[in-house]
């Protein structure tokens, strides 16, 4: 018998809201590793990750969010989650995050001293570009 | 008297141009309004619900000590003033700049300015303020200024340069309402932290409260700054908004006004002219 408890899900961001409705679970990027969240879950705060998020829908349809940093937090069987960057599947740029693995890609490799300053700059966003072409494999 | 007709006659024109002008800006401050307006709403949402959460964690982790939540000493001050980067919106940033030289004025410790808006760079230069940092007005919320300012509050902070931060701005409440703020931005008030009596949850923390706490509390500060510097943006275009509404009414008024003194001068030209006319046919009859 499919999962058919739902609970009330918003995915804000400060330029807006992501989503908002009832899903049965979602697989959240945690900032140490991934979880899942059913319904009637324990009260809880993470944090998050560099990450794909993955909501169900009571129908079995699946929505995804390409995700990096930000807060989950479930209680009284609701969750909200902040994200301090986040996009749809279906809102993500794939030529630019392209255009930003690439140039990540073509620093880390640079040899002069100037460009390995910012060597955790450059790794985070190319695990963020990777992350958006990632999650935009699941667009529609 | 043609003088005076012709006079009238470029005055009116003026002041329909003045009009145009003003008309057209009202009309871009809301078409500018709108659309901000709207950021600053979904900002403000995500910023109430990162404060309900914050209050959550600080009431599970009391006894967490952060610089932002430590009152220090004070040897200097700083102070963040945001306001608009072009003028035409009436007394909007001479209203701000009044409650920060008030602000700067009560501190019996020496105080240091960052700028937000050409505007009130200009006027804080002729003030004779100490600037120690200046930049453009922010409209879009990827604007990459704005991490630019939270880092160098948050340096200016933290490294003990100064010990209180304090921001002015106007505060979007409504597109009517848009009061001068004067408040407390570092170290962070209880009112920030949301300190309110509600039902203590046993959470599970991921990690442990206190770490939590550290995570959240930059995320607080740099909501709480984003908000800042949207809000008074869209403050500043309903301040224009509200400027150049009246501006128009105002010139409204004058082109009644002088095209009633225009027909009144055109009608008493012709008057004296029939005269002329009707008295130099009659000279001739006599």
């Amino acid at each position: 018998m499919p999962e058919t408890r739902t609970f009330p899900t918003r995915i804000v961001t400060r330029a807006g809201e992501l989503f908002s409705g009832e899903i049965v679970g979602a697989i959240i990027p945690g900032a140490d590793g991934y979880f899942g969240v059913k319904a009637n879950h324990a009260p809880l705060v993470a944090t998050l990750g560099i990450g794909e998020l993955a909501v169900t829908m009571p129908d079995g349809q699946g929505y995804y969010f390409a995700v990096s940093g930000g807060v989950a937090e479930v209680r009284d069987n609701e969750m909200v989650i902040l994200a301090d960057i986040g996009e749809r599947a279906e809102d993500i740029d794939v030529t630019r995050a392209e255009g930003a693995a690439e140039r990540a890609r073509a620093r880390l490799k640079g040899e002069s001293e100037e460009e390995r300053v910012d060597i955790t700059r450059v790794q985070i966003a190319l695990a963020r570009a990777v992350n958006r072409l990632r999650v935009a494999k699941h667009r529609r | 008297m043609g003088a005076n007709l012709r006079e009238l006659r470029r005055k009116v024109q003026t002041v329909q141009h003045i009009r145009q002008i003003t008309r057209a800006m009202k009309m871009v401050a809301t078409a500018k309004l709108q659309r901000i307006q709207q950021i600053v709403q979904n900002g403000r949402r995500f910023q109430e619900e990162l404060q309900r959460l914050l209050a959550h964690v600080a009431a599970a982790a009391t006894d967490v000590e952060h610089p932002y939540l430590q009152t220090r000493d004070l040897s200097r001050a700083g102070v963040i003033i945001v306001g608009g980067d072009r003028g035409l919106c009436g007394a909007f940033n001479r209203q701000l700049m009044e409650s920060a030289l008030e602000f700067v004025g009560s501190q019996p410790v020496p105080v240091e300015v960052i700028t937000v808006g050409n505007r009130i760079l200009r006027y804080a230069e002729r003030s004779g303020l100490e600037i120690v940092g200046s930049y453009e007005g922010v409209e879009r919320p990827d604007d990459g200024r704005i991490a630019q300012i939270v880092e160098q509050v948050r340096a200016w902070y933290e490294s003990g340069h100064v010990d209180l931060v304090q921001a002015i701005y106007a505060r979007f409440e409504t597109i009517m309402r848009h009061p001068m703020v004067s408040e407390q931005l570092l170290p962070l008030t209880p009112e920030a932290l949301g300190e309110r009596a509600e039902q203590y949850v046993e959470y599970i923390f991921e990690p442990a409260a206190p770490e939590l706490l550290r995570e959240l509390l930059p995320r607080a500060v740099e909501a709480e700054i984003a908000q800042i510097l949207l809000g008074t943006q869209a403050s500043a275009q309903a301040a224009r908004m509200m400027a150049m509404s009246a501006a128009t009414d105002n010139a409204e008024d004058m082109i009644v006004e002088l095209t009633r003194h225009l027909n009144r001068a055109r009608q008493e030209e012709i008057t004296a002219e029939l005269l002329d006319v009707v008295s130099g046919a009659r000279a001739l009859q006599s």
